[in-house]
Parts: structure tokens; sequence; C-alpha cells
């Protein structure tokens, strides 16, 4: 193992069929050491399977993918050592109590984490002396970041972390990440929340139908030549690039990515009482990809 | 050895449920025997002359007037079933729990391979067996001396090593499925070792099915046979149910080794 390696995960062509489901196909992308990085998609998209693949918990059936520069498969053990990983759906065994899942996650490890578990849980309010079966979701997932946390891994691997976490556990999770992140350590999360994506992440990649429709920093991807164009006083423009059409009461608004010469021209036609052309929302670019 | 820890930790419940029952029951029998022997003399002949219905049980061959005999047939019957069942659970449940109660990702995402997931439950689940076991043989032996009886100690110590051989097999058999599934299956379980002890007494009763005891476990473990036989075990059985349990256990690294974890 060297440490010499720049990317913290690498992914070629990772393939995973399985029965009749769809799995992931011919998946390649890169997440730099020390960046914080999105990974969107609807749900069912292929982003958990590309995540399970990756920890070694499913065998893809094609393609390869290194992690800290070490392979997935051959070097399991070791990947696992350096890594935190969160579950979306976390769940532990329902008789034990918070402190001992902690506690049993750090002895597996080999280590004695019991200062750095204490400090997570004062941050994130988690109460130790609680049985898991006594906790609701949100509580569980909590748990679930000490364990991912508490061995200060090299690298992070959340799957849809915030999901059932509240809006003020969900802000310290990620000044956590910043916090861990400054001082090194990798994040690799999962999301289809677009908002905590743009506003955490520094590049993202988006998987639809498990394969991969784009990777790029989070500007570039939001970056579009197609325009948000909003028009009052007609209701009957019909060009060729225009999508997303939505007719209003005294007007319409669509996405426009046609020549915008043609756009202009046929406006100026007709007796348009107001017009906008902007930027098109984030959430716009990324329903392009969705959909 | 934390995964080790951890396994007996959560089976412990489960251990002292079955532990209390199968000898509770056993030792009930034991006192249960001071009360009938006398009235049973004269049925004895008759216990043992209903042909195929003493043969399942043994009646024929020992008396069941003796505590031997009444060990033999009556006792050793409650304590096989009930070991070959918690047997069967302890193995059925061992691996595939993880997935069905959705704990396997927080296992598997720690620092433990398969193999070492595997070693660490097959384990526990032999430290179960042998301690279910040894009380056992604790609880017979006292029981008898409290009633002011004895039991060949030879003979009970061959029995208690045949159970643990039968147990072992039946839980290999289920650890190797419990490898392979994703669910509980504690159903299935309860189902191969009640099959298991059915095929035994179907052996028994007709010498045409005779076949099966290479099958089951509960041929050798017989505590009948065992007592009759002074100690000595049916030698092919157990060889047979000796490869079959290093066979159930090699499948098991096998399986769980390129299996899909669910999620």
């Amino acid at each position: 193992m060297s440490e010499e390696f720049s990317k913290a995960i690498e992914i070629k062509g990772l393939t995973k069929t399985y029965g009749l489901n769809r799995g992931i196909e011919d998946v390649s992308f890169e997440v730099e050491k020390g960046e914080i990085f999105g990974f969107l998609g609807p749900n069912g998209a292929g982003k958990s399977t590309t995540i399970r693949c990756l920890l070694g918990l499913i065998k893809p059936t094609g393609g390869s993918a290194g992690i800290l520069g070490m392979d997935i498969i051959r070097d399991h053990r070791e990947i696992m050592k350096r890594i935190g990983y969160m579950p979306s759906e976390t769940q532990f065994y329902p008789s034990m109590k918070v402190s001992e899942v902690i506690r049993f996650a750090a002895d597996v490890r080999g280590m004695d984490c019991r200062e750095e578990a204490a400090r997570l849980c004062e941050r994130l309010k988690v109460d130790t002396g609680k049985r898991i079966e006594e906790l609701s979701l949100g509580n569980r997932k909590k748990v679930g970041i000490v364990c991912a946390m508490q061995h200060k891994p090299d690298l992070f691997v959340f799957d849809e972390p915030t999901s059932g976490l509240d809006p003020l556990i969900q802000s310290e999770f990620f000044e956590l990440v910043r916090e861990y992140n400054a001082q090194g350590t990798t994040c690799f999360l999962s999301s289809h929340v677009l908002s905590e994506v743009r506003k955490y992440c520094g590049r993202a990649a988006i998987i639809r139908e498990g394969r991969l429709i784009a990777c790029d920093t989070i500007d570039n991807l939001a970056h579009t030549n197609a325009k948000s164009v909003c028009v009052s006083g007609i209701k009957d423009l019909s060009l060729e690039g225009m999508s997303k059409v939505e007719h209003q009461p005294d007007g319409m608004q669509f996405v426009y990515s046609g020549d915008m010469n043609v756009l202009i021209k046929a406006l100026a036609g007709c007796n348009i009482s107001d017009v906008s052309i902007e930027e098109p929302s984030l959430e716009d670019v990324f329903m392009q990809y969705y959909d | 050895m934390t995964l080790y820890r951890h396994e007996l930790k959560m089976n412990r419940m489960s251990f002292i449920i079955w532990l209390v029952g199968v000898l509770a029951m056993s030792a009930g029998c034991f006192f249960l025997f001071p009360l009938i022997d006398d009235s049973m003399a004269d049925m004895s002949d008759a216990f043992a002359s209903m042909g195929g219905f003493s043969a399942a049980f043994g009646m024929d061959k020992l008396s069941i007037t003796t505590l031997e005999g009444f060990f033999g047939t009556e006792i050793g019957t409650i304590f096989a079933l009930g070991g070959g069942m918690y047997a069967a659970l302890l193995g059925i449940s061992a691996l595939s729990k993880e997935e069905s109660s959705h704990t396997a990702e927080f296992l598997h995402t720690l620092t433990l391979s398969r193999s070492g997931i595997v070693t660490g439950k097959l384990a526990a689940l032999v430290t179960y067996l042998v301690l279910f076991d040894a009380i056992a043989l604790g609880v017979f032996v006292g029981s008898a001396a409290i009633i002011g009886e004895s039991l060949s100690m030879k003979c009970l110590i061959a029995y208690i090593l045949a159970q643990f051989a039968s147990q072992l097999e039946i839980a290999s058999v289920c650890f190797a499925l419990s490898a392979y599934s994703k669910r509980s299956g504690l159903g299935m379980g309860l189902g191969i070792a009640l099959v298991l002890y059915v095929l035994d007494i179907v052996a028994r009763i007709t010498d045409k099915a005779e076949f099966l005891k290479y099958i089951t476990p509960f041929s050798f473990s017989n505590a009948t046979d065992v007592f009759v036989n002074n100690g000595s075990v049916e030698a092919i059985s157990l060889c047979i149910g000796i490869l079959v349990t290093a066979a159930g256990i090699a499948a098991a690294y096998f399986i769980y080794n390129r299996r899909d974890i669910a999620a």
C-alpha cells in the first residue's frame, strides 16, 4: 500500500447486474483526495449499488475500483480500516445500548475511540444510555454518524446521510464533515437532495438508471446554455429548443436551449407585456438530467 | 475475538431459555421415575411387545422399569429432540440474522473479513453447544443422585458426546443454509431437526428404511442404543455425521465468502 495516491476513489467501468434487476452499468468516475464529492440521482438510480460495490458488500460483475490507492476486492479489510461508512437505512442490534454499539464498532476496529466518540455524542446530542430499539430513525442515524466518524477515517462514505435528520442535526452533521475535511478527510456522499450537494460539495456525479450521466464541478454542472424564459401577454409561442413549457393565466414559462436570435425575433413580432430571460435554477438543470 | 464475545452476548438469552426448558423437562422425568417404576413393572412386558412402537422408542431393548431403560427411552428422547432443535436454531440464524435484521451493513463495514465473521459465529455456536451438553451431563448425574439411583457414567458420557456430535451435525448443516439465506429461516431449522428425528423413528420401525440411519444423526446418538451397547456408538453413522459436519462448515465458508450481502 502506498500513500502516493491522489485519488480517494477511482472507479473504472464498474458494472453490477443481478438477475432481472437493473444494477449499474459501466460507471466510471474519480474522487480526488480531500474533496467533498456528491453523488446524485433519483431513488433506485444505482447510488447504493455503487457504494455497496465499493465497500465489498456486493461483488461487481465487471470493471474495477480502487479506494485510497487500494483494490476494493483484494484489499477489502485494509480499506475498511480507513473508511467511515454510514448506510442510508442505519440499523444496529436492537437489544444493545447506544454506548455498547459505539464501543463495539471501535473494539472490532481494535481502536480506543472513547474520546472522539464522547465529543461526537456531545455535538450530535446522542443519548448513549438508551437501547437501540428505543430510538427513532433520526436518532439511529446519529449513532451511525458517531460510528462512522469516531475512528477518524481517511474517507467518509455516506449514503443519504441527512434523510431522517432534523435540520439542526443536519447542519451540525455538515459542520462536522467540514471540520474533518479541513483535517484531510475526503467525503463521498450520496443524496437526492440537490440543495445540500450544492451547498457542501465541490464536485458531483449524477447517476440515472444505472448509468453515470455527468461528473463535474457543481458550477459546471449548473452552467448550461439553456435559459429559463418567462413571457407575459402571449400563450402560443412554439419554437425549436423549447422544453418544460408551462402555461400560465397571462403568459407562459419554458426552458429554452435553441438559438437566442430566433427567440428574440419571435418575441419581437408579438405583443408581449413582460419578459424575463435568466439562468435556469440548479433544480431545473438537474431535472434535465433526471428526466 | 470481539465478534465472538458479541455473539455469545447476543445468543445468551435464547441459550438460557432452551437450557432451562429442555433440562427442566429432563429433570422432571427423573423425578417422575420413582413414582412410576412400581406401577410400570407390570406393564413392562406390554411396553416391550408393541412391535414397531416399542422399536421406535427402544423399549424392546431396554426395560422401562430400570432407570437406564427409562433414561434411554424417555429422557434421552426428550433431550435429543430439545438439543437437536436448539442446535438447528443456533445454526440457521447465525449468519442470516444479520441480513434479516438489517445489521449486516454495519457488521460488514467494520474491519472484519467474511471468513472472520463465519469463524466468530461458528466459535460462539460451538461454545453454546458444549455448555449445553456439559450442563446437561451435570443435571443428569445430579438428578439421578437425588432420586437415589445412578446411571453408568461411561454410558452417560458416551451418550452426551454422541449428542454433541449429533447437534453439531444438525447445526453445521443449518449453518451452511444460514450462509446462503438472507432470511432467518427459523421454521426451516426446526423443520430440519424434526424431519431428521422422524427419519430415525422410521428407520427403527421398518427394516426396509434402515438405510435412513446413515442420514439422520439421531441414529448414532440414540440413548437406548448407547446404553444397550455399553457406551459404544454406531461407527459408520458417526463417521458419516462427522463428514457431513465438516462439509457443512466448509460450505458455509465457501458460500459466505462469495455471496452478495443484502442491504
